[in-house]
């Protein structure tokens, strides 16, 4: 059975002041990192919010079916919406990499809600949740039993672990933590030099890990222009000699032109 | 001179002609230098296509090249008995005229500073991750290609 993906913008959050996935982060509301990672791999959500902020960014937004039951009634509007199985994912965990996502969808199963235990911290609203739960979610609705843990513990669930990669699941839920996401982001973007700056405007996001090779082959479908300029790769700061060396999230990453100083 | 502290190897703009002198009166007490050799690169107006080089506009990837050039450093130093070394490049526009680069080595005796100074700007041409934009007189601009 397919799956359809959602995206749960949450309510307003006090202490951010605002809606969390439109807080602009260097530019882009927090939620287009998000947009921008699942449109790399060819899934294309839908939003369920209330805020007309999400109406803005060429995707479909719906509202919650039954209000004010936080993220389980978001899971609920979801599952009515589909009519399959759905991914459910947060927009205040912006920037969730392509490989976790995938492996979500891998390792779904028909009659389990799967979801992410990231350093042992179950992330519920990182999880697919099929249709043969959806009488389970209607029925805590109705009570208003709203707790997301309870609904994990209440039904088959099964969980992958994944330890590390911290910036991935970093979650922007105070101002403070709004900067340091753009720390992060900036140095996730690969930075250009030399001419290439002038064919590369927007160093896009890859689909991490990958080989050299292969970012060089991902660059190159996005910019064309690039087949024109001999450039080598630096990884940390290091000539990556081998086009096999294998670059993950937290590489600093370069594309160097010839140089001209001196 | 083995400072380990973090070098700052690029300034601002033009470098200007009196850092050249500050840095030679800045030697006066190290009375055991017999030479110094001194390179300056300046900003040289090329016609390409018609046009006219007005300045250059550097950048560097910092962080890689400060790295690059304490490597060459330390191996430089490790194979020529130098008294001292410095290397300065300019970042952010220099117009045609102005100096852009600039190496000064010291030593006892004459030929290991001027053989070391030579290396360091071959060096650092080829291995420093510096980029220059020439602009020209209409605004317009390309990239800097060196010739190897």
């Amino acid at each position: 059975m397919e799956v359809k993906t959602y995206i749960l913008s949450g309510g307003k959050s006090a202490r951010m002041g605002e809606d969390k996935g439109l807080k602009p982060i260097i530019g882009k509301p927090a939620i287009r990192y998000l947009l921008d990672t699942l449109i790399n791999i060819n899934i294309h959500p839908a939003i369920i919010a209330h805020h007309h902020g999400y109406h803005q960014l060429g995707v479909k937004v719906i509202g919650d079916v039954i209000g004010e039951k936080g993220p389980m009634g978001g899971i609920y509007t979801a599952l009515q919406d589909a009519g399959a199985d759905v991914l459910i994912l947060a927009a205040d965990v912006p920037f969730l990499s392509a490989p976790v996502i995938r492996q979500l969808l891998e390792n779904r199963e028909a009659h389990h809600i799967t979801v992410i235990r990231h350093n042992g911290r179950v992330q519920p609203l990182c999880g697919v949740y099929p249709v043969a739960c959806e009488q389970e979610v209607a029925s805590r609705i109705r009570s208003s039993a709203l707790k997301m843990m309870d609904l994990l513990e209440g039904f088959p669930t099964q969980y992958i672990d994944i330890n590390g990669q911290t910036n991935i699941f970093h979650n922007i839920n105070t101002p403070a933590d709004g900067i340091l996401a753009e720390q992060y982001l900036l140095h996730m973007k690969i930075k250009c030099f030399g001419k290439l700056t002038d064919i590369v405007q927007e160093p896009p996001v890859p689909a991490y890990p990958l080989s050299v090779a292969a970012l060089q082959a991902f660059l190159l479908e996005r910019f064309p222009a690039l087949a024109g300029v001999a450039y080598k790769v630096a990884v940390n700061q290091q000539l990556a000699g081998d086009p096999g060396t294998i670059i993950t999230e937290s590489d600093e990453i370069a594309l160097l032109p010839a140089y001209s100083g001196g | 001179m083995g400072e380990q502290k973090t070098k700052n190897s690029f300034l601002d703009g033009a470098i200007p002609p009196e850092k050249i002198a500050e840095s030679i009166a800045a030697h006066r007490h190290k009375t055991g230098i017999g030479g110094h050799a001194i390179f300056l690169g300046q900003v040289r107006n090329d016609v390409i296509d018609g046009k006219e080089v007005r300045a250059i506009d550097f950048t560097a990837y910092r962080e890689m090249a400060e790295q690059t050039i304490a490597g060459i450093r330390e191996d430089v130093f490790a194979r020529y008995p130098l008294e001292c070394m410095h290397i300065y490049h300019s970042l952010g526009v220099v117009e045609a005229g102005a100096l852009c680069f600039f190496v000064f080595t010291s030593s006892k005796h004459r030929k290991p500073a001027q053989e070391a100074c030579a290396e360091l700007v071959e060096r650092f041409k080829a291995e420093v991750p510096v980029w220059g934009k020439e602009i020209f007189a209409d605004a317009t601009y390309q990239w800097k290609e060196l010739k190897s």
